[in-house]
């Protein structure tokens, strides 16, 4: 066969190299490739994980994190001017005026919007500002699972070690202890929504391993957990009626002369009007950041994750964490070229998949924690040269996904992984007979805005969920707790930010945080064009943007 | 003289001769020839189509489906309960057996599964209880429903319109066969002539007024007759019957069962009948409730 | 490869023609022709439905349906985008409902207009039998309703095509969230988990948790039995 030749899928000189993999399976299902010692991790991760390039981030220059290190991408937006000018808004005419605002339209905020409404504010009074449409997040994208230590043989303690040592032991033990005693809870919720886990036939959870578990406890609905959670709160959500606007984003907060939260500045991206929305409570759910692309790396994100909140909240002066600790999800898509950095969930080597470098060799235990597992892969391609590269250049090791059908049966892939099946049978693939390309691929904000146990951050009447919000899984998160943390924390600020509505008492309306928000960044010397935040990522041709005439 | 005119595409694309030269015609005659504003194409080619697939295409799919199982175990006939649905499959099959213009439009419109080869059997239950045979059932019974009077409802579907030929299960006129399934399973026949009158069908849901007046009729006629229940072959005469019984008095009401509810009773399985209506029967057999 | 370099593909976005590399999907195609989504974007993954997009292609007069995120550019494409499926969502509660297609019929009537013609299976980006689920429902069928919906991502194609203007997406969501509440079996251990945690019975081993110094929790961590 010709190098360049493509059969069933991939070219000529992967094929060669699928053949190798083919020889060495046999020999491979035998073997399980050694864990790594704590020690080990540590120096495999200062080496290797795009976190530790130095040249990589930068101190931030002004506010309530001054001094610490952000990648560049994120210390541009923290360091850029507001989309409006404080003195074209108009406060004194209020569009909207609600009990609780929720900034940001996924699984964190719609499961606040609806415990809020459980808790007894009504529809009306709450309002779900959504970017794009309701649901479109990360959380629709999330397809392995979500964990809760249910079963007899595990215990609230055990996810917890688990969860600390996954996140290096940095996690705000407040925020842990909450994640895993609550998840039993939610997980019981969202049967009652309706939602469809995978079950055995006498209704016991089927429950999995993911990276970093030492109880197999992830919970899922084939590989559209993520899919089938939104639109079970999706429909909830419209059923109970709370109020949404759609393709409105936040642009600014508004504070009152306590410097409390009291709403936000709307924009709405189809007609470019701007609206006042005035809130007792204000919710920040805006999930992620990876449209920012740090270092150059695809993204699994949504379109829209482009770390909008935490400007939003660092603003009005609330501080952040561990924002230099981004998650590099091990397993992106690597090849084709039409769907590069796309998720290939960790449930695949949950199934019993073996990473596999060019010559058919094991070279990591299957499930490290994700920051180790990318690292391991990212050393395999580009230290020892044993990774594929595809016709973009990009790198990528296999995955063995035949192994699945040969350790759980025939037809596991199409029952477990329905989506990733067909998504690859588009490109004339076959997962179940040949292995998968991949790389690591920008995936979770590990950091973020702080909060307490009650989901409050550091700013009164501002309350924060999910993805956005810092300290629950420390310096990394573990599979399947991104999807526990928007249901417990978004329940958390549901209820209480519906609590503080009750005594709220906002006062006058100012926009004087972006005021001085203005002259810190002036004081600090930072002079630049850039504009925060960026509201949604330009892909628009080279060629066209070097030819744009602004002209309405 | 004024008339109005109706030309079709021919005459305005490809041959304007036909119209120009009656035009010219008729002007020297006195004839106005007035073209109807707004006209359609008259639709040719589907309107003078008789394989109108679009309707056929829910029974044709079932037919396949049916097709493909009978080739597992070994059967090509299909059982039906509803009179509604015997009717519809029974013509659909019989129209694709003897249309094969039409077979072949259908086969070709579902490219998704394979050719319908018009061999199956469309049989309504009653016609499989005449098959087995009556006195073969008569052996069968275990609770003979002796002293139960029962008026045999036969709905129009189960035995019109004989277009194609062989859609009736009977005698379209006086048919017998729900009469003697009647005395299989004990009970004696309450001859009423309305036995085949049409209970108004769908008008129950825009002219209700008609099917209360065709239903009030067939109970009267078979209360005249002493029925204790009526039998019934079709869910939507089940419908209006027991709508027409609402607007009876008490005592001038029938109750209607399905046929196979009671020759269930009398073979001594579930019934599936209320309790309320059981225990008449059970009283008016003088058996005791059975359980 | 330089962009001179690349092998091109022509594409009519609304009717203009842009000449964009042929191994771009459709989105990508969009966005190196120049516009910027606000609409018909989401997940950019196959997920979230939002970037359905209708299509023919030259010498060929059949309308076709695909997901923009998902499939890639041919040559001689002419495309349009769907930005919003015109569909009022029905208002139900779960938990006053009955999990019997029955429901399902009454709260969408049209249903029942389902001549089975099976344009709705041709459209589905998702290789889902729709026909055969709305079926699945006239033949009192919940169970197999919701397996062969699950994929379902909701983007409408089947809607916008079907001439009993059944909504089809908003018709599986009730099945499944009938199904899911009623007719699946409710996890024993769950239950009783979660009246574990309420009753306190971890609160020793978690606060023992809570208080352990650093260097206890990493030994512990270490120690960690992993089940087979």
């Amino acid at each position: 066969m010709k190098k360049t030749e493509i059969i069933e899928g991939y070219l000529g000189y992967m094929r060669e190299s699928i053949e190798v993999v083919e020889k060495t399976r046999e020999k491979r299902l035998k073997e399980t490739f050694p864990l790594m010692s704590l020690e080990e991790r540590e120096e495999i991760l200062k080496k290797f994980h795009p976190d530790y390039k130095e040249e990589a981030k930068r101190p931030v220059k002004v506010g309530p994190n001054k001094g610490d290190l952000m990648p560049h991408e994120v210390a541009d937006l923290l360091e850029a001017y507001p989309l409006a000018k404080p003195k074209d808004i108009d406060l004194s005419k209020v569009d909207f005026n609600v009990d609780i605002l929720i900034i940001g339209g996924g699984g964190a905020g719609m499961t606040a919007a609806l415990w809020a409404n459980y808790t007894g504010v009504d529809a009306e009074n709450i309002l779900i500002v959504q970017k794009l449409r309701l649901g479109d997040s990360n959380s629709i994208m999330s397809q392995g699972g979500i964990q809760a230590a249910d079963k007899p043989n595990d215990s609230p303690g055990l996810h917890y070690l688990d969860v600390m040592g996954g996140g290096h032991f940095t996690n705000d033990r407040k925020l842990a202890r909450r994640l895993v005693s609550d998840a039993p809870m939610l997980v019981k919720w969202h049967e009652d929504l309706g939602v469809i886990y995978d079950k055995e036939s006498d209704g016991t959870m089927v429950t999995i391993h993911g990276g970093g578990t030492c109880r197999k406890r992830m919970h899922s609905a084939r590989d559209y957990t993520g899919l089938e959670i939104v639109r079970s709160l999706k429909d909830e959500v419209l059923n109970k009626n709370i109020s949404i606007l759609e393709f409105t984003s936040a642009v600014e907060l508004l504070t009152d002369e306590q410097m409390q939260v009291a709403g936000a500045v709307l924009y709405n991206m189809e007609t470019q009007e701007y609206y006042v929305a005035k809130a007792k409570s204000t919710i920040l759910t805006t999930g992620g950041f990876g449209r920012l692309h740090i270092q150059g790396f695809p993204t699994t994100n949504h379109y829209g994750a482009t770390a909008d909140g935490i400007i939003l909240a660092y603003r009005v002066g609330a501080k952040l964490r561990d924002l230099d600790a981004v998650q590099y999800h091990p397993t992106g898509a690597a090849y084709p070229e039409q769907i590069v950095g796309l998720l290939v969930t960790e449930k695949v080597r949950g199934l019993g998949a073996q990473p596999v470098n060019k010559n058919g060799e094991q070279f990591v235990y299957p499930r490290e924690p994700r920051d180790v597992e990318a690292s391991a892969i990212i050393r395999e391609c580009y230290e020892r040269n044993n990774g594929i590269e595809t016709p973009t250049g990009m790198k990528g090791v296999w995955l063995d996904s035949p192994m699945v059908e040969i350790l759980q049966g025939e037809g596991t892939i199409a029952k477990k992984l329905p989506a990733m099946l067909r998504q690859y049978k588009r490109f004339d693939i076959d997962m179940t007979q040949d292995p998968i390309l991949v790389f690591p691929t920008l995936h979770f904000q590990n950091g973020g805005v702080i909060v307490k146990e009650n989901a409050e951050t550091t700013v009164q009447g501002l309350f924060a969920a999910g993805e956005v919000t810092g300290g629950t899984h420390g310096k990394n998160r573990l599979m399947g707790n991104s999807i526990l943390d928007y249901s417990v924390f978004g329940r958390i600020a549901g209820i209480n930010a519906a609590k503080h509505a009750k005594k709220a008492k906002i006062g006058k309306l100012t926009l004087n945080h972006v005021t001085k928000y203005k002259k810190m960044l002036k004081e600090a010397g930072i002079e630049t064009d850039r504009k925060a935040p960026i509201l949604l990522p330009e892909y628009r041709g080279e060629k066209v943007l070097s030819h744009t005439l602004e002209i309405f | 003289m004024e008339v109005l005119y109706y030309p079709g595409c021919s005459l305005k694309n490809t041959y304007p001769e036909f119209e120009k030269s009656t035009y010219a015609a008729c002007e020297k005659l006195g004839i106005n020839l007035v073209e109807i504003p707004e006209w359609n194409c008259c639709g040719v080619v589907p309107s003078l189509a008789t394989d109108n697939v679009m309707r056929h295409l829910g029974a044709v799919r079932s037919f396949i489906n049916a097709q493909e199982k009978g080739k597992e175990i070994g059967t090509n006939v299909v059982v039906t309960l509803c009179s509604m649905c015997y009717n519809v499959l029974k013509r659909v099959n019989l129209i694709l057996k003897e249309q094969v213009d039409t077979l072949k439009n259908v086969n070709d419109f579902i490219d998704d599964q394979p050719d319908y080869v018009p061999e199956l059997e469309i049989v309504h239950f009653l016609s499989l209880l005449k098959n087995v045979g009556f006195d073969k059932l008569k052996e069968r019974i275990a609770i003979p429903l002796r002293g139960l009077k029962v008026a045999p409802y036969y709905s129009c579907a189960l035995l019109r319109p004989d277009r194609p030929k062989g859609v009736p299960i009977d005698d379209p006129e006086n048919p017998t066969v729900i009469e003697n399934l009647i005395r299989s399973i004990g009970a004696e026949p309450a001859e009423f002539p309305f036995k085949t009158e049409c209970c108004g069908n769908y008008h129950i849901v825009f002219e209700p007024h008609i099917v209360e007046m065709r239903t009030k009729k067939i109970i009267g006629s078979a209360r005249s007759e002493n029925a204790d229940v009526i039998l019934s072959p079709c869910p939507l005469c089940t419908y209006n019957l027991q709508h027409g019984n609402e607007t009876l008095d008490r005592s001038e009401q029938v109750p209607v069962v399905f046929f196979t509810q009671l020759l269930a009773l009398s073979l001594d399985v579930k019934s599936h009948l209320s309790t309320e209506i059981e225990n008449q029967i059970m009283k008016k057999i003088g058996g005791k409730k059975f359980v | 490869m330089s962009e001179e370099k690349k092998p091109m593909a022509t594409i009519y976005i609304m009717g203009k023609a842009y000449k964009v590399p042929n191994t771009l999907t459709i989105m990508k195609a969009i966005e190196y022709a120049g516009y910027r989504f606000i609409r018909s974007c989401g997940c950019r993954g196959g997920f979230c439905g939002s970037c359905t997009t209708f299509y023919r292609v030259k010498n060929d007069y059949k309308l076709y349906v695909d997901l923009a995120c998902q499939k890639r550019v041919e040559d001689e494409m002419y495309i349009v985008q769907l930005p919003f499926i015109p569909a009022e969502k029905p208002k139900w509660d779960l938990g006053k409902m009955k999990p019997t297609t029955d429901e399902v019929i009454r709260i969408f009537p049209e249903i029942t207009r389902c001549l089975s013609c099976n344009v709705c299976t041709e459209a589905c980006p998702q290789d889902i039998e729709v026909m055969r689920a709305i079926q699945a429902l006239r033949r009192g069928d919940l169970e197999d309703t919701v397996n062969l919906t699950f994929d379902c991502i909701s983007c409408g194609a089947c809607s916008m095509r079907c001439p009993a203007e059944i909504t089809h997406y908003q018709v599986f969501q009730l099945a499944r969230g009938l199904y899911g509440k009623y007719e699946t079996i409710p996890a024993k251990h769950l239950v009783e988990r979660v009246k574990e945690i309420e009753e306190g019975s971890f609160d020793d081993e978690l606060s023992k948790l809570m208080d352990m110094n650093v260097e206890k929790l990493k030994e512990l961590y270490k120690k960690r039995e992993i089940e087979k």
